[in-house]
């Protein structure tokens, strides 16, 4: 199912309850008054033929005569209609016939002796007639009474009641619509937040929402959750960082013990300065695992300061590879400068050093060697990129060779025990700390090619 | 022979530093107080100072503090912490420059080599506002008279930057004529060093009208 915001569909079926439940209001509230109003009429009409059939039957029994004249006056009201059957003859104020006018379901109640009132339609027009028999005077007395003005009025009632409804149904909709955003709008600040703790951000918390008591608690747990993440993650970095620092001064006289050893090394026979010799290569492994751990911990409890400055990325890249080469006592490919060569970019050089230093060694180590280096100043960012010789990268290593201690399968396949597992781990924490992305790829025809990607720098910072 | 005291609380790190300094030919006092260390240091007038950051007692922040009332000799601190912040409180201190543990001995004994390096001054003789200074003869007064103590890296910060003539130099140049590292050293010794340079030479060092910062370039020198 597609899946929809929450506040459009909640909007959706709150609107269509608000139509419904209002309109079944209206219609209920007009046929209620429409009853009521035909009622009173009917029973009005009633009353108006009780009496006029009263003033007739005294009329004809004092022998007043002028009965038409009588059945006029009776009619105060324009909507009414008086006729009168006296002793078979019919007396009428009106051209019509009677017979036509009056049903004759009235007219045959009548006649029989029973008081008869029907609510009929004549010539379009609805009317009220009712029927009075006059047993004194051996005759009936017979009253219309024309509905079309309390049609009309009931007309009106009914546009009055549909403008309500309009009214009350579009406000309704509005009002609901606006408590309904604002009701969900802690619920979209605290997403937006959720979304960026899981993506690394955990200095953020959710705002607790003063409206909402179940956002609130959300918020509270969410924020407990996250408090207590961040604290764990920072004794995991405290505790990685406290055991590299511990293991730096037993290593320090480590270090000056062998080097001592091995600045006498041409006193030793060949056997003890063979031993010598491997064991300065494993306490400079030890030595470089605890500086990498150190500097990873670092990194990872925010600690380590950045120090930036702006330099010409083409420059940086020579001297770096010029220095690594020199101290290492490796042979380098000259660098490959495209693109603008006057590109800058904001950096920490001893950062950016042992991000070559890690990738060159990695290439020097376990894939034969650089192929190629290369800088690139694009528009908006440079480029740097090692290429080497090895058989490159397999796909379910791609991802995981930035992971702390994870080894490619060549590593495992050469036997390798000089690295520490921690160099591209480092090379990805540096880069993202001067906000680049690194990447490796495939080099054609043979090769992985590591690419470190930082913006370029601005020459007003 | 240069002599070199170590203020060191570790007696296997000071011990085995001591004797590898010893078989690169310095002639080595060590100590593994700060107390001890400044008690002595007066007769024994050594020329250069290693001092470890964390030390019982006195710690090596307050003796680079001590150690400069006393005297002008290059201190390197050597830190242990994972922060970087140690070294920046180091420097600030009066420490000319730092190593971290663990270190390699030979890494030391380059960087103390950089700094005994008797290298002639850039340039013989010149004027900064109000002072007047002669490196090679680690003078720096004012006109009328009176000494303003400089310490052996300041004094060469300062004609490294009276020698370039006015011209603008990077962080790197400085690094590179002053401390002797590469383009890789940390830009930070040079930061600290003007700052405490300032100190010294400005008439307010909030406002410098001498050594002043050019952005996004590095520093020169307004005589």
């Amino acid at each position: 199912m597609r899946s929809r915001r929450l506040s459009s569909r909640l909007g959706l079926l709150s609107t269509i309850l608000l139509v419904a439940v209002t309109g079944i209001l209206a219609v209920v509230a007009f046929v209620g008054v429409r009853g009521i109003l035909l009622h009173e009429r009917s029973a009005s009409a009633l009353r108006q033929a009780h009496v006029g059939a009263a003033l007739v039957s005294n009329n004809v029994l004092t022998g007043g005569g002028n009965l038409p004249a009588l059945l006029a006056q009776i009619n105060s009201s324009s909507d009414t209609v008086s006729q009168a059957l006296i002793f078979g003859s019919w007396e009428s104020v009106t051209s019509l016939h009677p017979a036509q006018t009056i049903p004759l379901t009235v007219r045959a109640g009548t006649l029989a002796g029973h008081v008869t009132s029907l609510t009929t339609s004549w010539q379009g027009h609805s009317m009220v007639a009712v029927g009075i028999p006059l047993t004194t005077v051996n005759g009936s007395y017979f009253l219309l009474d024309n509905l079309d003005s309390l049609n009309h009025e009931l007309g009106n009632i009914a546009l009055v009641i549909a403008l309500g409804w309009l009214v009350v149904t579009v406000g309704g909709i509005v009002l609901m619509r606006r408590q309904l955003s604002s009701a969900l709008v802690p619920l979209e600040r605290a997403s937006a937040v959720v979304r960026a703790v899981a993506h690394g951000d955990t200095s953020q918390r959710i705002a607790p929402a003063a409206s909402t008591r179940e956002i609130d608690s959300l918020a509270q747990n969410f924020n407990a959750m996250v408090d207590s993440l961040v604290a764990q993650m920072q004794r995991d970095a405290n505790f990685a960082s406290d055991v590299s620092h511990e293991l730096r001064s037993p290593l320090t006289s480590l270090t000056a013990s062998v080097d001592r050893l091995a600045a006498r090394r041409d006193r030793l026979d060949e056997d003890s300065g063979q031993l010598v010799d491997s064991l300065q290569r494993d306490v400079a492994t030890f030595s470089g695992l605890v500086t990498d751990l150190l500097e990873l911990a670092q990194s990872d409890r925010g600690v380590d300061h950045l120090v930036l400055d702006e330099v010409n990325v083409h420059e940086l890249m020579d001297r770096c590879v010029a220095h690594i080469s020199m101290r290492d006592g490796v042979t380098l490919p000259a660098v490959t400068h495209d693109g603008d060569l006057d590109a800058t970019a904001v950096v920490d050089r001893r950062r950016f050093e042992r991000v070559m230093t890690n990738l060159i060694g990695n290439a020097v180590k376990y894939a034969g060697g650089v192929s190629e280096l290369r800088v690139q100043g694009d528009d908006h960012s440079v480029r740097f990129s090692v290429a080497d010789l090895g058989p490159g990268i397999a796909d379910e290593d791609r991802e995981r060779i930035f992971d702390r201690f994870y080894r490619g399968q060549s590593a495992f396949n050469r036997g390798d025990t000089t690295g520490t597992g921690l160099g591209l781990a480092l090379v990805l924490a540096h880069v993202q700390a001067l906000g680049g992305t690194v990447t490796v790829e495939n080099h054609s025809p043979r090769g992985a090619v590591f690419v470190i990607s930082l913006p370029r720098g601005s020459a007003t910072h | 022979m240069s002599r070199i005291v170590i203020i060191e609380d570790d007696s296997r790190i000071r011990e085995s530093v001591a004797q590898g300094l010893r078989d690169a030919d310095f002639v080595v006092e060590d100590f593994p107080t700060a107390e001890l260390a400044l008690e002595a240091v007066m007769r024994y007038e050594p020329d250069l100072a290693l001092v470890d950051i964390m030390l019982p007692g006195m710690d090596g922040i307050e003796a680079c503090r001590e150690l400069r009332q006393l005297s002008d000799i290059p201190i390197i601190v050597v830190s242990a912490r994972g922060d970087t912040d140690d070294v920046v409180r180091g420097l600030d201190a009066g420490a000319d420059d730092y190593v971290t543990k663990p270190f390699e001995l030979p890494e030391l004994i380059a960087r103390i080599r950089a700094h005994l390096r008797r290298r002639p001054a850039a340039i013989n003789r010149f004027t900064v506002g109000d002072l007047e200074v002669i490196p090679d003869e680690g003078i720096c007064r004012t006109r009328d008279g009176q000494d303003v103590h400089l310490t052996t890296t300041e004094l060469r910060l300062l004609g490294e930057l009276a020698a370039s003539n006015g011209k603008v130099l990077s962080r790197e140049d400085l690094l590179e004529r002053v401390w002797g590292y590469d383009y890789f050293g940390d830009g930070r010794l040079v930061d600290v060093h003007i700052r405490r340079l300032r100190l010294k030479v400005e008439p307010d060092a909030a406002e410098p009208q001498h050594v002043v910062t050019v952005r996004g370039a590095g520093y020169k020198l307004i005589p």
